[in-house]
C-alpha cells in the first residue's frame, strides 16, 4: 500500500512541476475552447456583419402595383431595385446574376394585379419566376429575404383579401391553446437530451487525458531510463503499476473537469463579446426552448453515486489500456502510434450510443468500454436498474484488473523492459 | 556473499538485430557460463572491454534479467525467486538507471527512501552523511536536468546507497567523470569495503582496477578468462601491471576462440 501511494505521490508531483505537461493537461484545452469557439463566433459574426452591410441588387419584371404598394419605400431604400423593361434586358440580368453583380430577378406574369382580381375558381393561377444563385451567399440571402419572407408575406396579404377570413381556409388547428400538451417527467426528458451527447463527451475527454499522461508516464520513463531505477527497488510491480494508474486515473480526471469547466464558463463571455445584443436574444431563446424541451432538470443522488462509480470504472480500464499500450512500445512516439486505433475505438463507443436506442439488455452492460458509455446515458435518462448498473461496474473493474496483471508482469519482463 | 554459479544469459535477437550484428543466428550468447563469488569486506572487479557481458552479468544479479540457465544467489536469496528481497539488500548504479531530470536530488533521495521504507528520521540521518560525503548539498535543490554529469553520477550514487546495503553493484561508476569525482568514488568504496560490504565493481579502466580490486574476473566474450587475484594474475602472465596482463589474457583468450568470433 505503501509502495502504491509514494508512487502515486510522485507522478503527481512530476505531473505538477513540469510546465509541459500542465499545459497539454490542463492550460491548453481552456485555450482550445476559448479560441476555437471564439473564433467560430467572430468568423459568424463577421459573415453576418458583412451580409446586412451589403446592399442587395434586385431586378423586377412586370412588377404589380399592388406589390408596390405593398412593399412600400422601404423596400426601395433597402435594395438597390432595378425595373427590367424588355426580355433582353431579362437575359443580360441573367448573365448578372452568374457573374454575381445581381443578386436576384424576381418575374411576375404581365397581367398579374388582373389575375388575381378576376380570379374565378378553376382559373390558372399566375406563377412568379425567380431567378438566383445559391452559390453566392449574398444572391441566397437576397432570395431568403425577398422571395421567403417578403413575397409570402404579400401572398398572405392578398389571401385576406381574397377570403376576408382565413379562418375558413385553416378549416382547424392542432393545439392553438393548450400549453400542456407535452406530457412527460422533465427531468426524464433532460436527461435523454444529455444522455445522447454526454457520454460522447466524457469519453472522448477522459481517454485524451490519460493518454496525454499515460505515455509520458510509462513510456517516457523507460525512454529516460528512470523506470529502472523503480525497477530496482524491491517495492512490487503491481504497487508501481496501480500508484501510476491511480495518478492517471486522478489527472484525467482534473483534465475533463477543467474542460469542461472552461467551457460552461467561457461560453457566455465568447458570445457576449463577439455577438452583442444578438448574443443575448439567442441565449434567451435557447434558455426557453431548453426549457420547453424540460432541460431544467434535477439530478437524483443515486444517478449521481452511479455516476462516478460507473465513470472511474471506465477510466480504470481507460488507463490500463493506455498502460499496457505504453509499457509494450520502445518509445513516446511509438507509443502514440499504438494508442491511436485504441482512441478510435473509445471515440466509436461514445458515438454509438448517440444513435441507438433506450433499451439494453443486461449482456450489454458487461461489454468493457462500451457498457460503461450506453450505462452513462441510461443513468441519465433513468433507463437503467440499479444491479445492471453495478454489474457494468464489476465488470469494468475486473476487465482493468486484468490488465493490470498483465501490465504488471510487462513490468517484470526483461524484454519489455530492457528490450533484452 | 553474492554467488554466480554457472550464469549463462542468451538473448533473442530479433530480425533487425539479426541483421545488424550481421548474423543468421537468432540468439546471442551475452555471458557463457560464469561462476565466481565475492564476500564481505571485499571489491570484486568485473574487467573485460565493451560488449563483453559485465553489464549483463551485473543486471542479472541486481534482478532485472533473469539467468537463461544457472543460478545467481546474493546473501542466500535466489534472483529469480526471491527478486523482492536481492532488490532490498542491494544498490544497483549503472548508466542506463537514471534519475528523474524533473526532480531535484533532495527530492529523489526522501523519495527512494520512503519506497524502501525508511522512516523520515532514517532519511535524514542517511541524507546528511551522504550529502556531505559526495558535497551533494549544495546543489540538492537543483533540478536533476540543471546538474552537471558529474554532479548526476554523485546524485545517483547518493540515491542508490540510501538503504545503506549489504551489496553494493556499481557499472562504471567513474565513466565520464573528472579525476576529482572519481577519486571520491573509489574512495567511497574503499570505505565502503571497511565497513564489510560487498562490492562488485565493473570497470574497463586497469589502473583503477590494480588500485581497488582484492578479486577479479575478465570477462571476454562473454567467458570468464580468469578469476582470482591480482598478484595471481601477474604471476601467471609474468606483466607488470594489470593493463599488460589483461592483454596477455585478451590475446591468448581470443586465439583459443574459434576464428568466426573475431
Amino acid at each position: 500500500m505503501n509502495g502504491i501511494s509514494m508512487v502515486f505521490q510522485k507522478e503527481l508531483k512530476r505531473v505538477f512541476s513540469d510546465k509541459k505537461l500542465i499545459f497539454s493537461l490542463f492550460i491548453l484545452p481552456v485555450v482550445m475552447v476559448v479560441v476555437i469557439y471564439g473564433m467560430m463566433m467572430m468568423l459568424i459574426d463577421m459573415v453576418e456583419q458583412d451580409q446586412s452591410a451589403h446592399v442587395a441588387a434586385v431586378a423586377l419584371y412586370n412588377m404589380p402595383d399592388s406589390l408596390r404598394e405593398f412593399a412600400g419605400d422601404a423596400f426601395f431604400e433597402n435594395y438597390e431595385v432595378k425595373e427590367l423593361q424588355n426580355d433582353s434586358e431579362l437575359e443580360a440580368a441573367k448573365d448578372d446574376i452568374l457573374n454575381e453583380s445581381l443578386d436576384l430577378i424576381v418575374v411576375f406574369d404581365a397581367g398579374f394585379d388582373e389575375m388575381i382580381s378576376g380570379y374565378q375558381p378553376g382559373d390558372a393561377i399566375p406563377d412568379v419566376q425567380t431567378f438566383y444563385n445559391p452559390s453566392a451567399d449574398y444572391s441566397s440571402n437576397a432570395w431568403d429575404e425577398v422571395v421567403g419572407e417578403m413575397l409570402e408575406e404579400y401572398r398572405q396579404s392578398l389571401l385576406e383579401k381574397r377570403f376576408q377570413d382565413l379562418n375558413s381556409m385553416e378549416i382547424f388547428s392542432v393545439d392553438a391553446d393548450n400549453e400542456d400538451s407535452v406530457i412527460q417527467d422533465d427531468d426524464r426528458a433532460g436527461g435523454k437530451m444529455l444522455g445522447s451527447i454526454i457520454p460522447y463527451l466524457v469519453t472522448v475527454l477522459l481517454f485524451a487525458g490519460g493518454m496525454g499522461i499515460g505515455i509520458d508516464m510509462i513510456a517516457g520513463e523507460k525512454e529516460r531510463g528512470t523506470m529502472a531505477s523503480l525497477l530496482i527497488t524491491p517495492v512490487k510491480r503491481t504497487s508501481i503499476v496501480l500508484g501510476k494508474l491511480f495518478a492517471m486515473m486522478l489527472l484525467s480526471g482534473l483534465s475533463a473537469l477543467v474542460y469542461v469547466i472552461s467551457m460552461v464558463v467561457a461560453m457566455p463571455f465568447i458570445m457576449g463579446s463577439e455577438m452583442g445584443d444578438e448574443a443575448m436574444e439567442m441565449g434567451s431563446e435557447a434558455a426557453e426552448m431548453a426549457h420547453s424541451f424540460g432541460m431544467s432538470m434535477s439530478f437524483q443522488a443515486w444517478q449521481i453515486w452511479m455516476l462516478i462509480f460507473v465513470i472511474v470504472s471506465m477510466v480504470f480500464v481507460y488507463v490500463s489500456l493506455i498502460t499496457l499500450t505504453a509499457v509494450y512500445a520502445k518509445d513516446t512516439k511509438e507509443a502514440s502510434t499504438y494508442i491511436t486505433p485504441i482512441y478510435m475505438i473509445v471515440m466509436l463507443s461514445g458515438m454509438v450510443t448517440m444513435f441507438t436506442g433506450d433499451n439494453a439488455g443486461t449482456g450489454t452492460y458487461c461489454i468493457p468500454l462500451y457498457g460503461a458509455v450506453v450505462a452513462m446515458k441510461n443513468i441519465l435518462g433513468q433507463d437503467i436498474t440499479i444491479p445492471n448498473c453495478l454489474l457494468c461496474v464489476l465488470t469494468h473493474l475486473i476487465a482493468g484488473g486484468v490488465v493490470v496483471l498483465i501490465v504488471a508482469r510487462a513490468f517484470g519482463s526483461e524484454k519489455v523492459m530492457f528490450d533484452a | 556473499m553474492v554467488e554466480i554459479k554457472e550464469l549463462t544469459k542468451i538473448y533473442k535477437l530479433s530480425k533487425k538485430q539479426m541483421a545488424k550484428m550481421k548474423t543468421k543466428k537468432n540468439t546471442k550468447v551475452a555471458v557463457d557460463h560464469v561462476s565466481f563469488t565475492a564476500s564481505e569486506g571485499e571489491i570484486f572487479c568485473l574487467l573485460g572491454p565493451n560488449g563483453a557481458g559485465k553489464t549483463t552479468t551485473l543486471r542479472c544479479i541486481a534482478t532485472l534479467l533473469d539467468p537463461t540457465e544457472g543460478q545467481v544467489t546474493v546473501e542466500g536469496y535466489d534472483t529469480v525467486k526471491q527478486g523482492q528481497d536481492v532488490r532490498a539488500n542491494i544498490a544497483f548504479l549503472t548508466n542506463e538507471v537514471k534519475l528523474d531530470p524533473n526532480f531535484t536530488p533532495d527530492y529523489l533521495f526522501t523519495f527512494f527512501g520512503k519506497l524502501r521504507g525508511m522512516t523520515e528520521k532514517q532519511i535524514l540521518a542517511r541524507k546528511e552523511e551522504l550529502f556531505s560525503y559526495f558535497g551533494i548539498s549544495e546543489f540538492e535543490n537543483k533540478k536533476i536536468s540543471e546538474l552537471s554529469t558529474g554532479m548526476k553520477q554523485k546524485a545517483s550514487i547518493a540515491v542508490s546507497l540510501i538503504h545503506d546495503p549489504k551489496v553494493v553493484i556499481f557499472d562504471e561508476p567513474t565513466n565520464g567523470l573528472d579525476i576529482i569525482t572519481a577519486r571520491a568514488v573509489t574512495d567511497y568504496l574503499k570505505l565502503l569495503k571497511e565497513q564489510g560490504k560487498i562490492i562488485i565493481v565493473s570497470t574497463h579502466i586497469m589502473s583503477e582496477a590494480q588500485k581497488l580490486a582484492d578479486r577479479m574476473a575478465m570477462i571476454i566474450n562473454g567467458r570468464c578468462a580468469f578469476c582470482g587475484l591480482l598478484s595471481d594474475v601477474l604471476e601467471q602472465t609474468g606483466a607488470e601491471d594489470l593493463e599488460d596482463a589483461f592483454f596477455e589474457i585478451y590475446k591468448r583468450t581470443v586465439n583459443v576462440d574459434s576464428p568466426e568470433e573475431q
